[in-house]
């Protein structure tokens, strides 16, 4: 997949989590990492992102003796994640289309 | 490779971000590392997960590669709870942290600040209406000074959605304010010491900004029939362009400067220093009053114009006014006013000094004129 949608996925699929309540860095890379590749790394950019943007925001709880911080979806995340699936209804159709016009030709196929 | 070497590393090939910036991956770092550990992994296996130091910076650092273009970039940020429902209020007061106020289009507020856990303790709640914010630094006795040395200049970056129509109570303390680019609000208040505040585009129905030790600036602001008062001590206060019901500026030992000003009635008192007006239309009354400054109107449109001070000098120039009362003493009082001085009854008089201004009054004229001082000169005259 091209790498500047895997970024943009990526950031969906981490406000998708969060939509189920707040979650923090660890928890957040197990979730994700059940439908797309992320590591340590990658997630923290992608963290500062939604943040700057208003996304989620964040928080710091104890745990066990030491703060944890926790991100928490925010209205403008959840419209960003609205976005994103209305935009992929019409994905969805072009997908289809292209797919029907080329399916009568078995040279595309092969390749 | 063990965890502090990995750190080290990372460290290392993070040296272009700030030392904020640096802070927050290593919190991050260390919060993973510790979850990883809970879950039975071993430190070489939780620095694994994060690929080389090289590679792992390059990640981090990717965020500041792709900013977005016209925008300066913005270490160290992060927008802090917003409560949910409606507020008609925000009761903001920070500690030592300067604040800027500034307007979003988006419908939440958003207030951006990067709270460290072992200085800043952050309360918000929503109680009646009324958005409570409160920021305080932790106490921490001499280890405060002696960690951080001079304190930098943090900012809480308070963004107000352009559809927001409640009061803004906005408080810091030995630290700047500004505002701008607000839309017209009930109320906007904006306190500080020790540091300057500067509103310039924005306006309310009442606006209340005060300081001390420091300046006052004030440009295109106000609304028509607002209330307006800029207080401070030791601090000047320069106000432009502004649009106002009643406007009062208070300061001491400093200076006032008011021009380009539009309303009803303006007051200005200072001590120890000068009062400048120019360039204003004031439907009822100017009052500008100093103790040793001098005083000086220029070009100002009103119905009653008074201007006091004692060992300070009065000028007017230009001034368009019925009712004019000057006094002062030990200095000079000298000036143009635009009219026919036959239209006005003339009072005058000083202990020491010329003046051109004789005492008639006849029952027929509408304006007056009173100038009296002492040890100076008194020299008005009239132009068409």
């Amino acid at each position: 997949m091209d790498t500047q949608r895997k970024k943009g996925m990526l950031d969906v699929c981490v406000l998708a989590v969060l939509n189920g309540g707040p979650s923090y860095g660890y928890q957040l890379i197990r979730e994700v990492g059940q439908c797309m590749e992320i590591s340590e790394s990658t997630l923290y950019p992608i963290l500062k992102r939604l943040e700057n943007a208003g996304c989620l925001d964040t928080y710091r709880q104890e745990y066990n003796g030491r703060t944890r911080k926790y991100y928490r979806l925010t209205g403008e995340g959840r419209a960003r994640i609205r976005a994103f699936l209305s935009e992929w209804e019409e994905m969805e159709r072009i997908y289809q289309f292209v797919r029907e016009k080329c399916e009568e030709d078995a040279e595309y196929e092969e390749e | 490779m063990k965890k502090n070497e990995f750190l080290e590393k990372l460290l290392a090939a993070l040296e272009p971000l700030s030392e904020d910036e640096r802070k927050q991956i290593l919190d991050y770092c260390e919060e993973l590392f510790c979850d990883g550990l809970e879950q039975g992994l071993s430190e070489e296996e939780c620095v694994a997960r994060f690929g080389s130091p090289e590679e792992a910076a390059a990640q981090f650092r990717e965020e500041y590669s792709a900013q977005p273009s016209g925008s300066a970039p913005q270490r160290s940020i992060a927008p802090v709870n917003v409560p949910d429902g409606d507020f008609h209020t925000l009761d903001l007061s920070a500690d030592c942290v300067r604040l800027e106020v500034e307007s979003r289009q988006e419908a939440d507020f958003r207030i951006v600040f990067d709270p460290d856990p072992e200085r800043d303790v952050i309360e918000s709640e929503q109680r009646g209406g009324v958005w409570y914010f409160r920021h305080r630094l932790k106490k921490k006795g001499m280890r405060f000074f002696l960690g951080f040395g001079r304190p930098k200049d943090r900012v809480m970056t308070i963004q107000v959605p352009a559809s927001f129509a409640g009061t803004l109570l906005l408080q810091t303390r030995n630290a700047k304010i500004r505002l701008h680019d607000i839309q017209i609000l009930p109320k906007i208040s904006l306190v500080t010491s020790n540091a300057q505040i500067e509103a310039e585009r924005c306006g309310a129905a009442r606006l209340f900004v005060k300081t001390t030790n420091a300046a006052v600036r004030l440009s295109d602001a106000g609304t028509q029939d607002g209330d307006l008062e800029a207080v401070s001590s030791n601090g000047q206060i320069q106000a432009a362009n502004l649009l106002f019901a009643v406007a009062n500026f208070h300061t001491s030992n400093s200076a006032i400067s008011v021009s380009g000003a539009q309303g009803r009635s303006l007051q200005a008192e200072s001590s120890n220093a000068n009062i400048h007006a120019a360039g204003c239309r004031i439907a009822e009354r100017i009052s500008l009053a100093s103790s040793n400054g001098s005083v000086s109107a220029e070009k100002v449109e009103t119905a009653n114009l008074s201007m006091a001070s004692s060992n300070g000098r009065l000028t007017l120039e230009g001034i368009c006014a019925g009712q004019i009362d000057l006094s002062t003493s030990n200095a000079s009082i000298t000036g143009t006013v635009l009219g026919d001085m036959r239209e006005y009854a003339t009072r005058a008089g000083t202990s020491n000094g010329s003046c051109n201004i004789p005492n008639m009054c006849y029952p027929d004229q509408t304006k007056s004129l009173s100038a009296f001082t002492s040890n100076g000169k008194i020299q008005i005259d009239f132009q068409p």
